[in-house]
């Protein structure tokens, strides 16, 4: 009985540490290449640590980028489109939850097909459209286009959150004296936050990191994200620039994981709640 | 003072009937029970009470006063939920509040009445809990606390004790009766369980299919029923139903049914001669004896096959004449086998309805 306990939980840390692995040495090895040289971060094998650390790549950058929207930019999409999403994906996901209508699962069915169609497939009629409403190269045009994307999934993942909690809860709130908003906000807003927040997170990090769109509906540092930016380093005269872009990740790692502390709390909230329920 | 008018109350859900038309007035600082089977429509009469269900037709009056288009929060009415509804996120002192705090009371006089309410529910010790941390016993007492710390007109209980088990439903059903007259609160009850009705209601109303079946005192119901439908819902265990036939022998007039014949002479008027009926008596109105004993009584042989102790008393399962009886006697009875024995009542004791209508005739 103990000793089977003992190799269960050798498994679990051999599990635990190949998870740590597998997920913070991609990350340790591109903030390191930041410090590296430009020999030392193609060298075999690999150093861990960087031999002659220098933050030359981080003045280079500076001074190759005297424009820092790239950055700004990211940003102003992630919060732009997570905020477009959340306003109108949170919305139909509690009219669905909560209210039988006639094409309820029509609806929910056309939200999922957004979803349908590979990006790449939509990129040029998208151009179309940005050029005659003359969104081309705006953070604007790109929140939107990321915020609709992921209206679906916040949709069908807070439906299923809205549903798991008991309308009577927002019922009993009224009957004690409150209006329908109020129990609203009061009870099932709380109740579902940890789920608002993980789907969040998602859509953040989605939003940050897109590519495809940022290249073809930007054209210039007006409206350039930081992905688009860090592909500049790729090819061209002085071939694959690691160091830069390594440098240009892991600015990009820092708003990710500020908000991950942020919110931490409540995604351990999230877990400790489901587990009860 | 508190009197709450529901008035020819109609709801449909997807074209199905979930209340027909139905009327009752529930009467000041009464315990009234809504009694019926599942999908009887209890828990959509009080949600339009609580105003949480909107009527299709109907109106709904508190103390003289139109409520049926007020929004929950405008009506002055609590209610408690089968499943409690307490607020996970808050603690019980926080959910106990609650109603308070929507009514603007000072910080003191909302600790003053939370703590009044929890020490007479005896749940002080609970008040930093959360909800999770609660038994089914005490989640039920908090969510009763949180509806009776309001001064509201009426006190909606929708099979509150249906999720407790057994020993605690026994004891939370004197509860429920002291504090309908400790605070003298208009109580609303529904339950599937007869039990409930006939240990807490003063008055009962018997529902069956979204209607109205009968509304009354709780004893009237119980002993005059208007029909056999409500005779057979509300009473457990279930009231013996036979065929009868009435015949007329010498001036005399004699319900014949399988088992046993019974001079009804004194109810001439209402019964005639060689039509069917049928009769009920409840089975704890039915005695038990190993020996045939010579009493001004009907009597007839069974034979015993089935008994089931419930507490101190035994309800047994009997058959004559391939009819199926269930008599309930008042003390532990142990059967070695199929036993004989003959069956006693009081013929007062018989109910007689009619075979088409099954409207009470007697």
């Amino acid at each position: 009985m103990n000793k089977s306990k003992t190799s269960s939980n050798i498994i679990y840390v051999i599990l635990v540490l190949i998870v740590l692995v597998w997920t913070l040495l991609p990350i340790y090895w591109t903030v390191t290449a930041a410090f590296k040289s430009r020999i030392e971060v193609v060298a075999w094998p690999p150093t861990f640590i960087p031999e002659k650390p220098t933050i030359n790549w981080f003045i280079e950058v500076w001074y190759d980028r005297p424009n820092p929207n790239y950055y700004a930019n990211s940003i102003l999409a992630m919060i732009g489109s997570t905020i477009i999403a959340l306003a109108l994906g949170i919305p139909a996901a509690y009219g669905c939850a909560r209210y039988t209508f006639k094409g309820r699962q029509d609806v929910l069915f056309t939200i999922l097909t957004f979803r349908f169609l590979p990006p790449a497939t939509v990129v040029m009629p998208l151009y179309l459209i940005g050029r005659t409403f003359h969104l081309i190269d705006t953070t604007l045009f790109l929140s939107i286009l990321y915020g609709g994307m992921n209206i679906p999934i916040i949709t069908w993942v807070m439906l299923s959150y809205f549903r798991e909690i008991p309308v009577e809860l927002e019922e009993s709130y009224q009957i004690d004296g409150y209006t329908r908003f109020e129990a609203f906000r009061r009870v099932t807003f709380p109740l579902a936050r940890p789920g608002m927040v993980a789907i969040s997170m998602l859509v953040m990090a989605f939003s940050f990191g897109e590519f495809l769109f940022a290249s073809i509906l930007t054209t210039s540092p007006v409206a350039k994200t930081l992905p688009v930016s860090i592909a500049e380093y790729m090819g061209g005269e002085w071939g694959y620039m690691w160091n830069q872009m390594a440098v240009l990740t892991t600015y990009g790692l820092i708003p990710l994981i500020i908000i991950f502390f942020l919110v931490r709390k409540n995604l351990v909230r999230g877990l400790t709640f489901g587990a009860v329920r | 003072m508190a009197e709450l008018v529901i008035e020819n109350i109609s709801k449909k859900f997807m074209g199905k009937t979930a209340l027909d038309n139905v009327s009752l007035t529930i009467h000041d600082k009464l315990f009234t029970t809504i009694f019926g089977n599942a999908g009887a429509g209890k828990t959509t009469l009080l949600r339009i009470i609580a105003g949480v269900e909107k009527p299709d037709k109907g109106k709904i009056y508190l103390n003289g006063k139109d409520i049926t288009t007020f929004l929950p929060k405008d009506r002055n009415v609590a209610m408690v939920y089968q499943s409690f509804a307490l607020y996970p996120h808050m603690t019980v002192y926080d959910n106990i509040a609650n109603p308070l705090r929507a009514r603007k009371m000072t910080k003191s006089q909302i600790d003053e009445k939370v703590n009044q309410i929890s020490k007479s529910l005896g749940i002080q010790e609970l008040l930093s809990r959360y909800p999770r941390e609660l038994s089914g016993g005490q989640a039920q007492r908090v969510a009763i606390a949180r509806s009776l710390v309001r001064d509201a007109d009426v006190y909606l209980l929708d099979e509150p004790l249906t999720n407790l088990d057994y020993k605690i439903r026994e004891g939370m059903r004197e509860e429920l009766k002291k504090m309908c007259k400790d605070f003298s609160a208009t109580l609303v009850y529904a339950s599937p369980d007869p039990l409930d009705a006939l240990a807490m209601a003063d008055r009962v109303a018997v529902m069956s299919d979204g209607k109205l079946l009968q509304y009354g005192l709780t004893r009237d119901v119980y002993y005059t029923p208007n029909d056999i439908t409500v005779a057979t819902i509300f009473g457990t265990p279930p009231i013996n139903i036979l065929k009868a036939e009435a015949r007329e022998k010498d001036g005399h007039l004699f319900l014949e049914t399988p088992l046993f014949r019974t001079d009804v002479t004194k109810y001439k008027e209402r019964l005639s001669p060689n039509k069917e009926y049928k009769v009920g008596v409840r089975p704890h109105h039915l005695a038990i004896s190993k020996r045939k004993v010579e009493v001004e009584m009907v009597s007839f042989p069974a034979e015993v096959h089935l008994t089931h102790v419930v507490g101190a008393e035994t309800i047994c399962y009997a058959r004559s004449n391939s009819e199926e009886i269930t008599i309930h006697v008042p003390y532990i009875y142990r059967m070695e086998g199929l036993e004989q024995v003959y069956v006693y009542f009081d013929p007062a004791h018989l109910l007689v309805f009619d075979k088409d209508t099954g409207l009470r005739v007697t």
